[in-house]
């Protein structure tokens, strides 16, 4: 009975200690303009991939306890569970499409500018994220041609 | 006796005018204040400020009022309002007209409505704002203590709106007319897309975008205007048809049109409309998904995914010898290998939809394009399929007679021989190693 409390502790205690359940990917693609773009996946053990629009990575690492603290803080605040929903329409062409996914949640935003509130802080974070942590100028989509 | 008799009663009224003339009220002085610093109404309903003093005056004091709109770009227009003032001293039940600059308030009162009458014109507009200023001209003759902070007034729309979801503002095209629809009143924050939302837009927008629009016998059905230099997106474009027609709704941005970054400075610097061409190349690529993505020749949203045996999209199972089937036929065939570069741009590589738009965009844009053989770039390939496929090629002449239409300015021509080592060699064209790391080395 001991040893199964033991085992049960040590298994909640994993899970509160664990970002997500299931990793967190944040996929955000090209506009005919200049916005970023960029996939990121977040694994539940805080260790990460940044990969740019061609799924090239560009960095992997795991998360510092401050960047892990923040995103865990966004991630609570978003109060919806099993979502799964796309939002604007899918025929749009030419607007930066958004997918993110983690636990149970899996949503697709058509535009930066139907993000719902309960996602721009995420977003957000996901955007800084990207920026600080590439040495790149930031990947966007008017860069120089390729020749 | 008589005489006596009118001579007392002469003496009496004397006297009584005399007492009267002592006990006239005389006030001169009193302190003066406002109701609030901020007020507002709906258009067509009249603005009420109400003015009240310590005590009453004797005399009539005068008001000056200055409508003033140099501090709002949200500015109320002239023909939004009846600018004579007009006052009240008896709590509304009658008014008085003042003048465009002036109330009185009138002696033996305390307080005093001003009324400013907004006009109901029917017409779609931003919630315009303006602010009261208010000068007591008490000259020498008063003494008058305390102000009247000026007065924030916002005068709200009453037309119907629907939300506006990238730009400012959406026009529904009707016989070349631009009939705004809906505005996105919390994005107006400058003078240029106020003017837009006032006057509409200018007609060599209008023109051009009528005429690029209109040669694939087409059309768009709306457009939904951006003006924000330092936004992402310049355009998108989507088929709102919801029976498979063609209802093409475009979403532009147009400061670019008029505005651009200076070479040295990098600062925003006003330009002739579309003087660099930029906006012409943005329009064309929205074309360029038009003529490519239609269901009038090019796709067919009634055969579902398992019935089509060629390219299936989001608009539908592309038809046969369409734009789309053969750009993916000649370039998506798994056993197809391009040199690079594979994409005229790197939006180019999003998608096949943006590719041949891309390309299509490109062909117009740049003065020639070479010939292209099996070993040249993905790029010119992808443009010599447009130059060589009549249902694309036949706009590029009407296209560029009628708009300034140029590579951006970060882009260059894509010729025949354009592999080159950072250090200036040439690269085989079939060297596809050396030509990756060059272009890895840009």
């Amino acid at each position: 009975m001991k040893f199964l409390s033991l085992i049960l502790l040590a298994y909640c205690s994993s899970c509160s200690y664990n970002l997500v359940q299931t990793p967190l990917n944040i996929e955000v693609s090209l506009c005919f303009g200049t916005c970023l773009s960029y996939n990121l996946e977040v694994l539940p053990n805080s260790t990460y991939v940044l990969s740019d629009f061609h799924k090239t990575r560009l960095t992997k690492g795991k998360l510092n306890s401050k960047q892990r603290k923040s995103l865990k803080s966004i991630l609570t605040r978003i109060a919806l569970e099993n979502e799964k929903k796309i939002f604007g329409d899918l025929s749009i062409r030419d607007v930066s499409k958004i997918k993110i996914s983690f636990n149970s949640t899996a949503v697709e935003i058509n535009g930066r500018s139907l993000v719902p509130q309960s996602y721009k802080p995420l977003l957000k974070w996901a955007d800084e994220f990207y920026t600080t942590n590439t040495s790149r100028v930031p990947h966007r989509t008017r860069i120089k041609n390729q020749k | 006796m008589r005489l006596k008799l009118t001579t007392l009663v002469s003496l009496l009224a004397l006297m009584l005018s005399t007492s009267c003339k002592k006990d006239e009220y005389v006030n001169l002085k009193a302190t003066i204040a406002g109701e609030s610093s901020l007020i507002g109404t709906v258009e067509g309903s009249p603005f009420i400020y109400n003015l009240s003093l310590s005590k009453e005056l004797s005399e009539d004091l005068p008001i000056k009022l200055v409508i003033d709109t140099t501090e709002t770009v949200k500015y109320i227009n002239k023909d939004d309002y009846n600018p004579i003032f007009e006052y009240s001293s008896d709590s509304g039940k009658t008014w008085r007209k003042g003048t465009a600059s002036s109330v009185t308030f009138p002696k033996n009162t305390k307080d005093l409505k001003i009324r400013l009458n907004t006009l109901d014109d029917k017409k779609l507009e931003v919630h315009e704002e303006f602010k009261l200023n208010f000068t007591v001209d008490a000259g020498d003759k008063f003494s008058i203590s305390g102000s009247i902070d000026p007065v924030e007034c916002i005068v709200e729309d009453n037309e119907n709106n629907i939300s506006v979801t990238y730009g400012i503002a959406i026009y529904a095209l009707d016989n070349n007319n631009f009939n705004l629809i809906a505005l996105n009143r919390e994005k107006i924050s400058d003078n240029d897309q106020k003017s837009i939302i006032d006057n509409g837009l200018k007609q060599e927008v209008k023109d051009d975008i009528l005429e690029v629009t209109s040669f694939g016998d087409i059309g768009i059905k709306y457009l939904e205007v951006m003006f924000d230099f330092s936004a992402d997106l310049q355009g998108f474009v989507r088929n709102v048809s919801k029976s498979g027609e063609d209802q093409w709704y475009m979403g532009l941005e147009l400061s670019r049109a008029y505005y651009t970054v200076d070479p040295v400075t990098k600062m925003k610097i006003r330009q002739k409309y579309n003087e660099n061409g930029f906006f012409g190349y943005v329009l064309t690529h929205e074309f360029g998904h038009i003529m490519t993505l239609n269901q009038a020749r090019e796709m067919d949203i009634l055969t579902g995914p398992d019935d089509c045996s060629r390219l299936y999209i989001r608009e539908g199972c592309a038809r046969e010898a369409s734009a789309l089937d053969g750009f993916n036929t000649a370039f998506y065939d798994e056993s197809v290998t391009l040199n690079e570069p594979s994409h005229v741009t790197a939006y180019a590589r999003t998608n096949i939809v943006e590719d041949i738009a891309e390309s299509f965009a490109y062909y117009n844009s740049q003065e020639d394009t070479p010939i292209s053989s099996t070993d040249s770039s993905g790029a010119l390939r992808k443009m010599n399929f447009v130059a060589n496929l009549i249902s694309l090629n036949k706009f590029r002449t009407p296209i560029r007679e009628a708009i300034n239409v140029k590579l951006p300015s970060s882009y260059s021509d894509i010729r025949a021989h354009f592999n080159r080592t950072k250090d200036g060699k040439r690269i085989s064209c079939i060297d596809h190693g050396k030509i990756a790391q060059a272009v890895k080395d840009r």
